[in-house]
């Protein structure tokens, strides 16, 4: 069965790859420009910066690791080098054998003054092959008035149409109808499987320490699976190759701080990012002395070494390491993430770009009463992938850039042991067996293009899932009642699942400032979350597929229009997009998730779909900056024993989404920022009926999600005072003011309905509103 | 363990929330689709008159004491033994039993219900519960935690051994004879999964709020714990019923659903049969000055 499909697979491979070869042999003998885009003064590899040819008006990008490569036939060609933020760089050259150029891009010093754009493709908003895709920059993030003044790469992504928190603070997020778990975040490549500090009010991304964040909301390329909704992708700083620097920030809540610099110029470099909040030391202001003593707080660990081998090879390695700690008198939490990633550049060719990646990730919590009590006791839970992967770009000729790559994860769910603590305890030991799988892919694409106004990008992805033992597999009845348990042994691979999933876009330009795009995704998702409540908590566990849980499937089709207005200055774009997902999951009534050996017992499978519309404008150069976007969407499930079978609004649905997000640039000194966002309330369910049982009022409800909550509206605003322009300035401090909620809007975070305690049949509802309006300072540096 | 693990996740809330403000809001709500009965039945194996309570629900917002469900009859039976029910006082929803009536080990009790008038389509009503043995409570202990809220709480210990079977325990707490947790949301419930087969060794299974008036112990005293052994079927119902009656966030609360007991014919409520056992201890003094 699996080889036949293998065989499959490699012959339609076979099928992609071939006409291109075919196309090789009878074009004239062509020579490779290739090498890195970085930053002048750090080194910092520029990721996604253009190439373009003036000749032959073709180009390429740099990929991740800033690596561009282009084949061209022998002759006289100016090349242009740009990216965002950067002056263009112009080289002419006599191309008549392989060449590499490394590029250095000089970063432009005050946005303020003119920059004169000479360089093509600030277009790529019409002219790339990408849709459904949001780069943000570290510099765009820190830019937006943020919560307690910390600036935050999630909450920026939220900004964005298509995009959307759980709730109020949330750093989980939302694409396009999907749950927070359809996500797949990577930190350098490695799985960060919860990425919220603070039950989810911050991410664990230090924006000090990020250099880009690309979400794919949609088209996801074939290199990435494992998750139907969106990819994250939040690339490190590699480190400052020329000169010692620092950043950092102090804040009401957190401080933080970077070093980088070289350990061998322009050779080894190194990145050291730590972050620690201390919002318990506000504790003892909020007068409740039932907090005195209790800890709060959280800490981030970023590292990254990298190395230059020699032109053909590259080394990276870079860690995370994060944590969350609560205690006080009764209880004691303590969770956190690690990751860890070592990679390898190798140029085989200039025209074959490979790299190599080690990767692990771990997520893990532990809760704990203090010993010495007859109920002392300690529950932990663990998640540990440790993953392998080969991934190659083959820069064949200008038209063509072929991907493939393969890669496997083995995956370890620890979902859940707890026991007595000390000698006094009464507890037995209460342990849910470990899980493990095998999650892998191949994949191969290409990025074709047609003439000068098409480009195609098609690829296949084959993912594979594997239960392996030793395990205990329950049998479930129809009515999901446990009827039998099956023991397999260690090592015995005990299910199989197998998904084609093919992807494929297509760019048409229609002229020189306006492009339809439209692609289709399918992918495959084989571990999820078992959330219930619609922010989640950091207790949730992730559980694989197996025989009684089928892998969830995503459909997604999009097509769009690009379009940019005055001289490229704005960026216009309308996606449509249709999202059909097969088993999907939702959770019985009154689930019971955790600490539960029959798990998948609660478990019930349905469909879901979600289609929207999504507007963006957005102004990248000039003093005035910024975006508005809004999206119009709708999102449902299918689940056949939730709300009597019938179709229900998903717990994300909110149907009408703007987000306004603007910056001014006053003076050289003086910055401005405002974000307003407004969005339908989501779905609740509300009480419609009463019972009177045990002397309390019963709620008894709607249909699910028949209600919605008030809507959603906030005004941010954030004022950066920069300093005075000092020839050598060594050391470079701007404050920043910043505003949450400035008019102070209440919005609901939660609504109960309570019991009047003067008159007990009188009911009444109360809503609960998180933050007022949120006035912060920070200090933040650079030298 | 499902209570203790809720103890702990409560303790999260009150961290993530400590800067949170609540206010009264206005809500329209449909009215309910149709009225159902309402069910509040339990029968023991103490020697008490047993009380079946009828009600129906109501609009959410009707802010009326429940309409009581008169006429009906009411009465629980084995296969050897059977309980007629009346309505005392008349018109009262409440139907009472002799005060000489006891549920026994090992047997399953039937609740039968037969209205004066349809509620929701239906007029009959019926519900099953068996009553399991339990291991009589050894003793109670009193802890005072003067460092715990604003004037200390009391601790009422228990010291009793759980039988190796899956079982299910629901306290109440009686100060000088008075029930004190009387609403059901402060009602104690757990199950033995983490100790099952061990001698409890004094865990804490009530926790009485020397701030609170109806909880405040004063020396001398006579605070009575009594354990019933429930089912896992009326353990459901009131853990459920305990979910959906206590706060609920976007964090820790999965979406609202209603409450299901083990009343046939669409009722909303449950009947509980259990076995139960008593421990009482009278209040020392404490040195501190609380």
């Amino acid at each position: 069965m699996i080889s036949k499909r293998l065989s499959t697979f490699i012959s339609l491979l076979l099928v992609f790859v071939m006409p291109v070869f075919a196309d090789e042999e009878a074009e004239p003998k062509k020579l490779t420009i290739s090498g890195h885009i970085s930053d002048s003064n750090t080194g910092e590899m520029l990721i996604g910066a253009t190439v373009y040819v003036e000749q032959l008006q073709t180009g390429t990008v740099s990929n991740l690791y800033g690596y561009y490569a282009i084949s061209l036939p022998p002759g006289d060609y100016t090349l242009t080098y740009s990216y965002i933020g950067y002056q263009n760089l112009t080289k002419t050259l006599a191309l008549n054998q392989d060449v590499t150029l490394e590029v250095e891009l000089s970063a432009t010093k005050q946005q303020l003054e003119e920059v004169v754009i000479t360089g093509e493709r600030l277009d790529k908003n019409v002219s790339s092959a990408e849709m459904s895709v949001i780069k943000i920059q570290s510099k765009t993030i820190k830019e937006i008035p943020a919560l307690f003044g910390e600036t935050d790469v999630i909450r920026a992504i939220q900004l964005l149409p298509g995009v959307k928190p759980l709730a109020e603070g949330s750093t989980g997020f939302s694409v396009r109808g999907g749950s927070s778990d359809q996500n797949l975040v990577l930190l350098d490549e490695a799985s960060v499987y919860n990425a919220g500090h603070l039950l989810g009010f911050f991410s664990v991304f230090n924006n000090d320490a990020v250099k880009d964040v690309k979400l794919y909301k949609g088209d996801i390329p074939a290199a990435y699976g494992g998750r139907l909704s969106s990819l994250l992708d939040v690339r490190m700083k590699d480190g400052n190759m020329k000169e010692f620097s620092g950043t950092g920030g102090v804040g009401l809540i957190s401080s933080r701080l970077t070093l980088e610099g070289p350990i061998q110029k322009d050779q080894t470099s190194f990145i050291i990012s730590g972050r620690r909040t201390y919002a318990d030391l506000f504790i003892p202001l909020f007068g409740n002395d039932n907090l005195d003593g209790s800890k709060l707080f959280f800490w981030d660990f970023n590292a990254k070494v990298s190395h230059t081998i020699n032109d053909n090879n590259r080394v990276f390695a870079s860690a995370y390491f994060g944590r969350d700690v609560f205690k006080n008198e009764f209880a004691g939490m303590d969770l956190g993430n690690n990751t860890i990633t070592v990679r390898w550049n190798h140029l085989f060719s200039k025209k074959l770009f490979s790299n190599f990646t080690l990767l692990r990730s771990r997520y893990e919590y532990e809760l704990s009463t203090p010993e010495g009590e007859a109920n002392s006791f300690e529950w932990k839970s663990k998640l540990v992938d440790y993953t392998g992967k080969a991934d190659f770009t083959w820069y064949l000729n200008p038209d063509n850039t072929i991907r493939f790559g393969a890669s496997m994860i083995h995956h370890t769910f620890n979902p859940g042991e707890a026991r007595g603590l000390g000698e006094e305890t009464f507890f037995n030991e209460f342990v849910i067996p470990k899980k493990y799988a095998l999650e892998s892919g191949i994949y191969v694409s290409n990025e074709q293009k047609v003439g000068a106004l098409l480009t195609l990008k098609y690829g296949l992805r084959l993912s594979m899932f594997n239960n392996v033992g030793p395990d205990t597999l329950y049998v479930f009845d129809d009515d999901f009642e446990k009827t039998d348990a099956i023991g397999k042994s260690s090592g015995d691979i005990y299910n199989t699942y197998i998904n084609l999933e093919p992807r494929f876009g297509i760019t048409y330009i229609l002229n020189e400032v306006s492009s339809i795009k439209g692609s289709y995704s399918r992918t495959a998702q084989y571990i999820q979350l078992a959330q219930n409540s619609t922010a989640g908590t950091p207790l949730d566990i992730w559980f694989p597929s197996s025989p009684n849980v089928k892998p969830q499937i995503s459909d997604q089709g999009a097509v769009g229009y690009f379009r940019n207005l005055k001289n490229n200055t704005y960026e216009v774009s309308v996606e449509g997009y249709y999202k059909y997902m097969q088993n999907a999951i939702d959770f019985k009534d009154h689930a019971q998730l955790l600490l539960n050996k029959e798990l998948e017992g609660e478990l019930r499978f349905g469909t879901a779909q979600s289609y929207g519309l999504e507007f963006m404008i957005r102004k990248q150069r000039g003093n005035f900056t910024g975006w508005v976007s809004y999206t119009l969407s709708k999102a449902t499930r299918d689940i056949p024993e939730i709300n009597d079978g019938n179709t229900y609004n998903a717990p994300y649905d909110k149907p009408h989404d703007i987000s306004i997000v603007l910056n001014y640039q006053f003076s050289k000194r003086l910055m401005a920022g405002l974000n307003w966002v407004y969005s339908t309330g989501v779905p609740v369910t509300f009480p419609t009926g009463r019972a009177v049982w045990g002397n309390k009022i019963v709620p008894i409800y709607s249909d699910r999600n028949d209600y919605r909550m008030p809507d959603y509206h906030r005004l941010d605003v954030s004022l950066t005072l920069k300093p005075k322009e000092k020839p050598n300035r060594k050391w470079y401090g701007e404050w920043n003011l910043s505003v949450y909620n400035a008019y102070a809007r209440k919005n609901a975070w939660a609504i109960n309905f309570q019991q009047d305690e003067s008159d007990p049949y009188k009911t009444y509802a109360e809503m609960t509103y998180l933050f007022s309006i949120i006035p912060s300072i920070s200090y933040n540096f650079n030298f | 363990m499902k209570t203790t693990m809720n103890r702990i996740i409560s303790l999260s809330i009150i961290v993530a929330i400590f800067a949170a403000c609540t206010e009264r809001v206005e809500i329209d709500v449909d009215d309910q689709k149709y009225a159902r009965l309402v069910v509040e039945a339990e029968f023991s194996t103490d020697t008490a008159v047993h009380s079946v309570v009828l009600s129906s629900t109501e609009d959410y917002f009707s802010n009326n004491i429940p309409p009581a469900v008169s006429n009906a009859s009411v009465k629980i039976w084995s296969d050897d033994e059977e309980y007629i029910l009346t309505e005392t006082p008349p018109n009262s929803g409440i139907y009472l039993t002799a005060p000489d009536v006891f549920g026994k080990i090992n047997k399953t009790y039937t609740l039968d219900i037969e209205l004066e008038e349809e509620i929701g389509g239906t007029k009959s009503y019926t519900a099953t519960s068996e009553i399991y043995p339990i291991n009589q409570l050894d003793s109670i202990g009193l802890e005072f935690h003067d460092d715990w809220g604003e004037a200390g709480f009391w601790e009422v210990k228990c010291y009793v051994w759980d039988p190796p079977t899956t079982d299910y325990y629901m306290f109440h707490i009686y100060r000088n004879g008075v029930l004190v947790n009387d609403t059901i949301d402060q009602v104690f419930i757990v199950d033995d999964i983490l100790y099952n087969g061990n001698y409890t060794n004094g865990i804490g299974v009530g926790f009485l709020d020397q701030s609170d008036e109806n909880e405040k112990l004063f020396p001398g005293d006579i605070v009575t714990l009594r354990v019933a052994r429930i089912t896992e079927e009326y353990t459901d119902f009131l853990w459920q019923l305990q979910e959906q009656v206590s706060y609920q966030s976007p964090l820790f609360s999965g979406p609202p659903a209603n409450v299901e007991g083990n009343i046939s014919g669409g009722a909303f409520g449950a009947f509980g049969a259990y076995s139960s056992s008593y421990a009482s201890k009278v209040t020392p003094v404490v040195d501190n000055d609380y």
